[in-house]
């Protein structure tokens, strides 16, 4: 999707394949050179990419000596998106803002946090680069809603009762136009607080568990 | 070992259980007390677990095949999971069948069943004579030329896998590993709805679904309005059923998983939501949805040429096929070993399908399911490796 945009409104811009090593990972020297030459450049740039990615690159960074320089040009931004669903690690979403924006020179309200998924054609953001909002705390546009709903009766909860996210999004206009999730959300005044995804019930015996089958865990 | 020697230790196993079978020995009614509690059953599906599923009278030609389905060492390391309340019988003839000398890790959710057993057979004379030297361990430690029969997830077996290789004592280890698994219904052309029906809920009632041969799903030949028809039976009988035998209570993460799956269904098909069970059926599927181990059955239509594309996700999944509207000679009396020839020579079927991509699958008559012979691993997708 996002390529479509670069083409889109022809801007330029550094896409996955040119930064990435064969195995998914970012390529932390590809990354050094594109920032050098936005900073070479002066003009401001945005960094996107899932937050698993940015995770192995801060690694990556460390444990080099010298640090290297990695400060983006004023204005720039940063987003990051998804989870650490089926991964071995994860880190807390404060302490990743906080090194993105350490590493990239950004100010923390520069780096931005976005919730999406396939079946969706609208995204929600942090509000905190449009200068409204709070980190943790996301934002729907007009013609997306999200509700918590109860997991056993699945009937909407009041605002500010933890439930699972049923969202509506009006954009999808050749697809279903209500999702309910399996992410546990707590809508309030403020936005949209992400809380993670509802743990599946518990294996019982040796019967194949759902979470089991579909995470394909399971090998006959 | 004589195989005479190996049939006698099998026997005394299968005295023990029937002392937890029968609800006037202590041990029966200690079992009744105790496995509510630690098996997440009703006190009615408890009692049906131990006095109908409990394999306690196996024929002279299934203890020969259980034999032959058993390797042969001094001593046979036994780690149990919390599987059916029933499995630690069956796992432990299989050890026994294997070494004079067992040690058993029961499950620490449910260690009801095991815990019995292992006590009655250190109090039977006989055992000792075999002689079965039996113990309770808090870890096994199996040495080289042992067996290590592990029961569990995929990842426990594997997790024994990695922890026993090149840890063992004195040389290679046999791994037996009993992983997940599902059941499989399939419901020919040729079968009689609601016979059929009354026959897969007694598949789906025992044990609430816990075990590798549950059905979850049924797959029916012949047509939307076919499979709908066999829906509403099957829910039927779940609820008649069902109030014989309640299901046991659920959490909040198991109802809430059930509350998913079913507001799934409803987008693409029908659902009966009862006191004690759930069925989905979909007409026309795209794909399956595997339902939760909850007295919970997706009902499909589904012709011979479908089942490949339906269900080549789960194949390796598959323990456990019981069919109905087949003819009776091609299951034959023992579905294990006398059925999988016949199976293939009957052209055109769901059953011939879906033995194409699950040929490890135990097959049974409907209704028979949940009552598989005493002839082997419960399971013949269980394989044993040297590590």
């Amino acid at each position: 999707m996002l390529d479509l945009f670069v083409r889109a409104w022809g801007v330029a811009a550094s896409w996955q394949p040119a930064l990435a090593h064969a195995d998914g990972r970012l390529d932390a020297d590809a990354v050094l050179a594109a920032v050098a030459s936005a900073r070479a450049a002066g003009s401001p740039v945005m960094v996107l990419g899932t937050s698993f990615v940015f995770v192995h690159l801060l690694d990556d960074l460390a444990a080099r000596v010298p640090a290297p320089d990695l400060r983006l040009p004023p204005g720039s931004a940063l987003m990051q998106t998804g989870g650490f669903k089926g991964r071995t690690r994860e880190v807390a979403a404060d302490e990743l803002r906080a090194r993105l924006a350490a590493t990239f020179g950004l100010s923390p309200a520069r780096v931005v946090a976005e919730y999406g998924m396939t079946e969706l054609s609208s995204q929600l953001y942090e509000g905190s680069l449009a200068g409204r909002g709070i980190h943790g705390h996301y934002l729907a546009p007009p013609w997306m809603r999200v509700d918590a709903v109860d997991p056993v009766t699945l009937l909407p909860l009041p605002r500010g009762d933890v439930g699972l996210a049923r969202i509506i999004d009006l954009a999808n206009v050749d697809s279903a136009v209500v999702v309910q999730t399996a992410d546990r959300v707590r809508v309030t005044a403020d936005g949209i607080e992400l809380l993670g995804r509802a743990p599946g019930a518990p294996p019982r015996g040796c019967s194949l568990a759902v979470d089991e089958a579909l995470s394909g865990r399971a090998e006959g | 070992m004589s195989d005479a020697a190996r049939l006698a230790r099998v026997r005394r196993v299968i005295a023990a259980g029937a002392r937890i079978a029968d609800p006037m020995d202590a041990l029966g009614v200690e079992a009744r007390a105790r496995l509510p509690a630690a098996s997440g059953l009703s006190t009615q599906g408890v009692e049906l677990a131990l006095g109908e599923h409990l394999e306690v009278a196996p024929s002279d030609e299934a203890l020969r095949a259980l034999l032959a389905s058993c390797g042969e060492a001094p001593r046979c390391h036994l780690v149990l999971s919390a599987n059916v309340c029933t499995a630690p019988l069956r796992a432990l003839a299989l050890a026994a069948a294997t070494a004079p000398s067992v040690a058993v890790r029961p499950s620490r959710r449910d260690p009801v069943v095991a815990d019995l057993l292992v006590r009655a057979l250190q109090d039977d004379a006989q055992a000792r004579a075999a002689p079965l030297e039996i113990e309770k361990v808090a870890e096994v430690a199996p040495g080289g030329g042992d067996e290590l029969h592990v029961y569990g997830s995929d990842e426990t077996i594997a997790a024994f896998r990695r922890r026993a290789v090149g840890t063992q004592r004195g040389g290679a280890v046999v791994l037996r590993g009993h992983g997940t698994g599902i059941g499989v219904a399939l419901i020919e052309a040729d079968a009689e709805v609601e016979r059929v029906a009354a026959a897969l809920a007694r598949d789906v009632v025992p044990f609430d679904q816990q075990g590798c041969l549950s059905p979850r799903f049924a797959l029916v030949a012949g047509g939307p309005a076919r499979a709908e028809t066999f829906a509403a039976a099957l829910a039927a009988h779940l609820g008649a059923l069902g109030q014989r035998v309640p299901r046991g209570p659920l959490d909040e993460a198991q109802r809430a998983a059930l509350a998913a799956w079913a507001d799934t269904f409803r987008a693409v098909g029908e659902v009966d939501v009862g006191e004690h069970h759930l069925v989905a059926v979909d007409g026309a599927p795209r794909a399956l949805l595997l339902p939760p181990a909850a007295r919970a059955v997706c009902v499909a239509a589904a012709e011979p040429a479908d089942v490949a594309r339906l269900l080549v996700a789960y194949a390796p999944h598959v323990a456990a096929t019981g069919v109905a509207g087949l003819p009776t000679a091609a299951l034959g009396p023992t579905p294990r070993a006398s059925a999988e020839p016949a199976l293939d020579a009957v052209e055109g079927t769901l059953a011939r399908a879906l033995r194409s991509i699950a040929p490890r699958a135990r097959w049974s008559p409907l209704g028979s399911m949940q009552r598989p012979a005493l002839d082997g691993p419960v399971d013949l997708r269980t394989v044993r490796e040297t590590i």
